[in-house]
C-alpha cells in the first residue's frame, strides 16, 4: 500500500464505509507522515463530534417550543377566519372594489357585471377584413361658409336733378310755337337758341319806364312779332334756383 | 404529558399532530429539538441564529405535516427542514465565527477547569468549523451525529452519497490545516 492508497482508506473508515483497519495501520507503522495524518485525523473527528453533541439548556428550549407554538396557533386561527367568512370576504372585496372604481369615475355604481380584457401577444400578424358592429352614428354638423357672389343695389335715392318747372301742357308744333311765346312771358324771337341774351340795357333818360322795369323783357308788340320770314330768337330766361 | 404519548411512536403522534392534536406536535418537537438544535448551531455558529432556525423548523414542518409520510422515519425529514432553515439564517446573517467561550461556561454542573479546557478546545473547532463552505460544514457536521450516517446524510443535504463523501474529505483537509497547531497537542 502506498500513501495515497493509504489516505483514501481513512477517509472510508471515517465515512463508516470501512471497518478494517490492519491494512491501514501496517502501512502507517512504517510511513511517519500517515501515521501523523491519521491520528490528527481521528482527533479531529472526535472534537467535532463533541462540538455537536454539546448539551443545550432547557430553558432556551422551552422558550423555543413555546414561539413555535404560538405561531403555530397563530396560523390556524387565521386560516379559520379566512375559511369561515369566505363569500361575505369576497363580496365584501367585490362592492369595494366596484365602489371604489365608481368614485374614481367620478360618480357612484353599483356593482354589476365588468368586462374584463386580456392582452394576448400575438407573434403574427395578418391583414383580415373584419366587420364591426356600429354602435353609435354620430351626426357631424359641418358648417361651410356661405359666400354671397350676387351684390344686392338697395334703391337708392336718385338726387333730384333741379329741373325746370314747367307747366304741363301739351306739346306744339313749331309753327305754333310763335304764337305759344308771343302770349308767354318769356322773350320770343325768331331764332330758338340756348344762348341767354343779357337783357338790352336801355338808357334811363330814354325809358319812360320806371327803373322797376327797365332791363326786363318787354313783350314786343304785334307789328314787330308778325312779320314772316324774320329771324326770332326765343330766349328762355335762366330758371331762378 | 400523558401516559399514552409516552409510548407513542413519531409516526403516531405526526398523525395525531395532523388531525390537528397540538399537544402531539409538541411531544415530537420535544423528542426531537436537541438533534434539530445541533444541526441548526453547527451550521449557523450562534445560539440565537439557531434558535431562529429551530422555530421555523418546527413551523414549517406542522404547516407540512399533509406532505408528511408516516411510513418514514420523522427525523431525517425534519432534520432536512433544519438544514434548510439554518442555511437561510446563515445567508441572512452572513455572520462569520462563532460565539465567545464565555457562554459556553454558563453551562453548570461541570468541573471549572475541566470545562475551561474542554471549551477551549471546543472554541477552536468551533471558529474553525465555522470557515469551512457552507456545504462541506453541513455534511462534517450532520454526519457528526450519532444517528446520521453517509446515506441519511444524502438524503437530508438532498444530494449523492459520493457528493456528500466529497464534502466530508474536503471538510477534514481543510479543518486539519486550520487546527495544524491545535492537533499536535491532542
Amino acid at each position: 500500500m502506498n500513501c495515497k492508497q493509504a489516505r483514501r482508506l481513512m477517509q472510508d473508515i471515517l465515512d463508516g464505509t470501512q471497518a478494517d483497519h490492519a491494512e491501514l495501520d501496517g502501512h502507517c507503522a512504517e510511513c511517519p507522515q500517515c501515521r501523523a495524518e491519521w491520528r490528527q485525523l481521528q482527533a479531529l473527528d472526535s472534537a467535532v463530534r463533541a462540538d455537536v453533541r454539546c448539551d443545550v439548556p432547557v430553558a432556551r428550549r422551552d422558550r423555543v417550543i413555546a414561539a413555535a407554538l404560538h405561531r403555530i396557533e397563530s396560523q390556524q386561527g387565521r386560516a379559520a377566519r379566512s375559511a369561515r367568512w369566505p363569500k361575505l370576504v369576497t363580496a365584501a372585496a367585490l362592492v369595494i372594489v366596484a365602489f371604489s372604481v365608481g368614485l374614481g369615475a367620478g360618480r357612484t355604481v353599483w356593482p354589476r357585471e365588468v368586462t374584463v380584457t386580456k392582452t394576448v401577444k400575438v407573434t403574427e400578424v395578418h391583414e383580415k377584413i373584419v366587420e364591426v358592429e356600429v354602435v353609435q352614428e354620430k351626426v357631424v354638423i359641418k358648417r361651410v361658409p356661405v359666400y354671397k357672389t350676387r351684390i344686392v343695389y338697395r334703391d337708392r335715392k336718385v338726387p333730384e336733378v333741379a329741373s325746370v318747372a314747367e307747366p304741363q301742357r301739351e306739346p306744339v308744333k313749331c309753327d305754333e310755337i310763335l304764337v305759344y311765346l308771343a302770349s308767354s312771358p318769356i322773350a320770343a324771337t325768331a331764332r330758338v337758341t340756348n344762348e341767354v341774351q343779357p337783357a338790352e340795357v336801355l338808357d334811363a333818360g330814354e325809358s319812360d319806364e320806371s327803373p322797376a322795369t327797365q332791363g326786363h323783357w318787354q313783350p314786343p308788340d304785334a307789328t314787330t312779332t308778325a312779320s314772316a320770314g324774320a329771324e326770332m330768337v326765343i330766349a328762355q330766361k335762366p330758371p331762378d334756383y | 404529558m400523558e401516559p399514552s404519548r409516552m409510548f407513542a411512536t413519531d409516526s403516531e403522534l405526526a398523525a395525531q399532530a395532523k388531525r390537528g392534536d397540538p399537544t402531539a406536535y409538541e411531544e415530537l418537537m420535544r423528542r426531537h429539538w436537541e438533534t434539530v438544535h445541533r444541526v441548526a448551531y453547527a451550521i449557523t455558529g450562534y445560539h440565537d441564529q439557531a434558535d431562529d432556525a429551530v422555530q421555523e423548523c418546527f413551523v414549517r414542518a406542522y404547516l407540512a405535516l399533509a406532505r408528511y409520510d408516516e411510513n418514514q422515519a420523522f427525523a431525517p425529514w425534519i432534520k432536512g427542514i433544519a438544514v434548510n432553515c439554518s442555511r437561510e439564517v446563515v445567508r441572512s446573517h452572513k455572520h462569520a465565527g462563532h460565539e465567545a467561550i464565555d457562554e459556553m461556561l454558563l453551562d453548570p454542573g461541570k468541573d471549572t477547569v475541566a470545562r475551561v479546557a474542554a471549551s477551549q478546545l471546543q472554541a477552536v473547532v468551533r471558529q474553525a468549523i465555522a470557515q469551512l463552505p457552507l456545504k462541506q460544514r453541513t455534511a462534517i457536521t450532520l454526519f457528526a451525529l450519532e444517528e446520521m450516517d453517509l446515506a441519511e446524510t444524502a438524503k437530508v443535504m438532498d444530494c449523492a452519497v459520493g457528493t456528500v463523501k466529497a464534502h466530508l474529505h474536503r471538510g477534514r483537509q481543510k479543518l486539519r490545516g486550520l487546527l495544524s497547531d491545535c492537533l499536535e497537542e491532542i
